[in-house]
């Protein structure tokens, strides 16, 4: 042990080693707190890192142990356990940020774990001393490895010591009033040099499905539910053994005594008023067709089965009248799931502190990007559905993403040429 | 297009590719190219028919992707044929497509069109196909390493074909994973939350690192290596659909939808 040339031993020595240091101060001081990197911290700690790293590259002919950094007999031990804690941090539930761990040892906060982030550190310095010595002796066949080394040496210290600087903060919209307050992670109201104005909400939805459900509430079968879509194009289809058939079907309705009862409230009543199962059990009309707040899909379904035919309506109801299912037999009632979303969308107005405003849409997927925040659909009052007039954004800013995204972009170019390099290196 | 029509198109494929494994075998290069590329074309034919009825990419299922697998594996059998012509291996690449048609053919399981909105974004073919031919090659390496380590036993260069099949296949993985990195920051604001897949993806990631840098090593025994590319296999199923039963993962990965 620890006569030169080290080998494999050595190097799993030294993560051993970590290991039990990070334990120590596990124990000791408590799991590592991210929180602390803050500006300017970061930035501080990453010019010391990069300072260790240019300073044991130039060491490297005096001290064995730098030049030992850059051997395959230092990067495969580091590898192996950093992936042995990542496979260990994958085998626990992990408690979510601002939770104590689970467990004695922190394993349920592997993040904060000390001997991984020991083992990380070890892997990154080691990374960015192979990328010093690959930049100082360069060679055409390590260019892809050099490319895949140096993201990779980006991404891990930008991201790692980045994420402190990261704000999250979610912004409740309701139409037509602008709003510029945000809620923290804390859930600590800030102001934010900008304003968003709700002016529309919306949910397009897929083709109500149909379902049978036992007398437990359980749809069936228990382990794979089975049902049918209802499109514009259906024309009738089994689900179990009963031939399911639409006779009508109307895209926005409500119980016909309901809008009965409506039709001569004022606006602002009709927008509250709930109807109840009671109510719903002696609507004897089934549902009309209504183009107001609170519709939804209802379908006159008739289904036979061995030559016995039952028919009746079937909507998941909304929030202003419950649900209504089709009794097929005593155990078995034919029902509509709730909808299912296939795209929600806020139409807003968002007004910076300069005095401008832009019109833009936001949805899952397309966020949109203005001083340095992006801003991304989260959620919406899903009680009311389509019907929401409530928008709730989450807000990003993350001053290092530009570095991040540098290393990112890195990594995927090393392993393009990596990918180039074995297809076109044929065996000798 | 649907998954009733699964059977005829799988057999049809699958009889194109045991003639090609047949040829391979025999050492006709032509006729192996031919009857392979023909059953790939059959099978394309199905998975963009159903791509178009289902009027989304078919990756969201477990069975959806498994249907790219049974695809990318004689695909992957063909190149390694091209390029070192070993008769064995397109025998192997229909034999582990089979496996995965059988599996899509006797465990059916519900497909719909519905595709939630965190879903829907250009990213998502790329992600889940790279990902997929990703897998594909490194399960051709580990078929490498169980041929080698139980059977053929003496090797002089087979373990350098290990070596390609990993690197290319590193190489899909790593884009795979950032494409997904990438599309992670557009869809839900951060571009790694240490989700359960991710920090599997991130493990396996890792643990083919081991192999490549444990192989630039040639005194390291290929013995402890092509151990390494079993280990490794396993820790991408458990990638791949193994969190969807895992007690850790549940409730809390936003990649679980695969089971709905």
């Amino acid at each position: 042990m620890w006569t030169k040339p080290w080998n494999y031993r050595e190097g799993t020595a030294v993560t051993m080693g970590l290991t039990v240091v990070g334990l120590m101060l596990q124990y000791s001081v408590g799991p590592l707190e991210w929180k602390a990197f803050t500006w300017p911290a970061n930035a501080i700690v990453l010019a010391v890192f990069v300072s260790f790293i240019v300073g044991a590259y130039a060491l490297r002919e005096r001290v064995y142990a730098f030049r030992f950094m850059t051997s395959v007999q230092a990067a495969v031990p580091a590898l192996a356990a950093a992936a042995l804690l990542t496979v260990i941090m994958g085998l626990t539930r992990q408690v979510p940020e601002g939770k104590p761990a689970a467990d004695p040892f922190g394993l349920t906060k592997m993040l904060n774990f000390w001997p991984f982030v020991l083992i990380y550190v070890w892997m990154t310095a080691i990374v960015g001393e192979v990328t010093l010595r690959q930049l100082g002796r360069l060679n055409k066949r390590a260019i892809p490895s050099l490319v895949s080394h140096a993201g990779l040496f980006i991404v891990l210290t930008t991201a790692t010591l980045g994420s402190a600087d990261m704000q999250r903060v979610k912004m409740y919209c309701e139409t037509g009033k602008p709003e510029w307050r945000v809620l923290d992670e804390r859930q600590d109201v800030k102001e934010l040099p900008l304003a968003i104005q709700l002016n529309r909400f919306s949910i397009e939805e897929y083709p109500p499905k149909l379902m049978v459900i036992d007398d437990k509430g359980l749809p069936l079968p228990v382990k794979k539910p089975a049902h049918i879509l209802v499109d514009r194009a259906f024309k009738g289809a089994k689900l179990f053994d009963w031939d399911i058939r639409v006779v009508k079907h109307v895209d926005n309705a409500v119980p016909e005594m309901m809008a009965k009862m409506v039709g001569n409230m004022p606006g602002e009543m009709v927008g509250r008023m709930r109807m109840d199962s009671l109510g719903q059990a002696l609507n004897k009309g089934g549902y009309i067709s209504f183009e107001g707040k609170g519709a939804q899909c209802a379908l006159l379904v008739r289904a036979t089965k061995g030559g016995k035919t039952t028919e009746g309506w079937v909507t998941c109801g909304s929030y202003q009248f419950p649900y209504q299912g089709l009794e097929l037999d005593k155990h078995h009632t034919l029902v509509m799931p709730n909808r299912e979303p296939e795209r929600f969308a806020s139409d807003v107005t968002v007004f910076t502190k300069d005095g401008k405003s832009v019109d833009t849409t936001i949805e899952v997927n397309k966020p949109f990007t203005i001083a340095r925040w992006k801003v991304y659909q989260l959620s919406y009052n899903e009680r009311m559905g389509k019907w929401s007039d409530l928008s709730i954004f989450e807000l990003v800013r993350d001053p290092w993403l530009p570095a991040v995204y540098f290393g990112i972009y890195m990594i995927l170019l090393g392993a393009i040429l990596m990918f180039v390099q074995a297809a076109t290196h044929r065996q000798n | 297009m649907n998954w009733n029509y699964f059977i005829f198109f799988a057999i049809t494929s699958l009889l194109f590719w045991t003639a090609g494994a047949w040829a391979g075998w025999k050492g006709r290069k032509v006729a192996a190219f031919t009857t392979t590329g023909c059953g790939l074309l059959v099978f394309s034919v199905f998975i963009i028919l159903l791509w178009i009825s289902l009027e989304r990419p078919p990756l969201r299922t477990m069975g959806e992707t498994r249907l790219w697998y049974s695809f990318f594996l004689p695909l992957a059998g063909i190149i390694v044929y091209s390029r070192w012509r070993y008769k064995w291996i397109l025998s192997f690449s229909t034999i582990l497509s089979a496996v995965f048609i059988a599996i899509n053919l006797f465990k059916p399981e519900i497909h719909d069109k519905t595709l939630m909105p965190a879903l829907q974004s250009p990213w998502f073919a790329p992600h889940v196909i790279v990902y997929m031919f990703a897998y594909a090659l490194l399960g051709a390496a580990f078929v490498m390493a169980v041929y080698l380590l139980f059977f053929k036993k003496k090797y002089t260069e087979e373990p350098d074909i290990c070596d390609n099949l990993v690197y290319v296949g590193w190489a899909f993985l790593t884009i795979g994973m950032l494409f997904g990195a990438l599309w992670a920051k557009e869809a839900w604001g951060t571009y790694w939350a240490w989700d359960p897949k991710e920090t599997w993806a991130a493990a396996t990631w890792l643990a083919y690192l081991v192999y490549i840098h444990l192989r630039l090593n040639r005194r390291s025994t290929v013995k402890t290596a092509l151990w390494i590319l079993i280990v490794n296999f396993l820790l991408l199923q458990m990638c791949w659909w193994g969190i969807n039963y895992l007690p850790s993962a549940q409730g809390t990965s936003v990649h679980t939808y695969n089971l709905s």
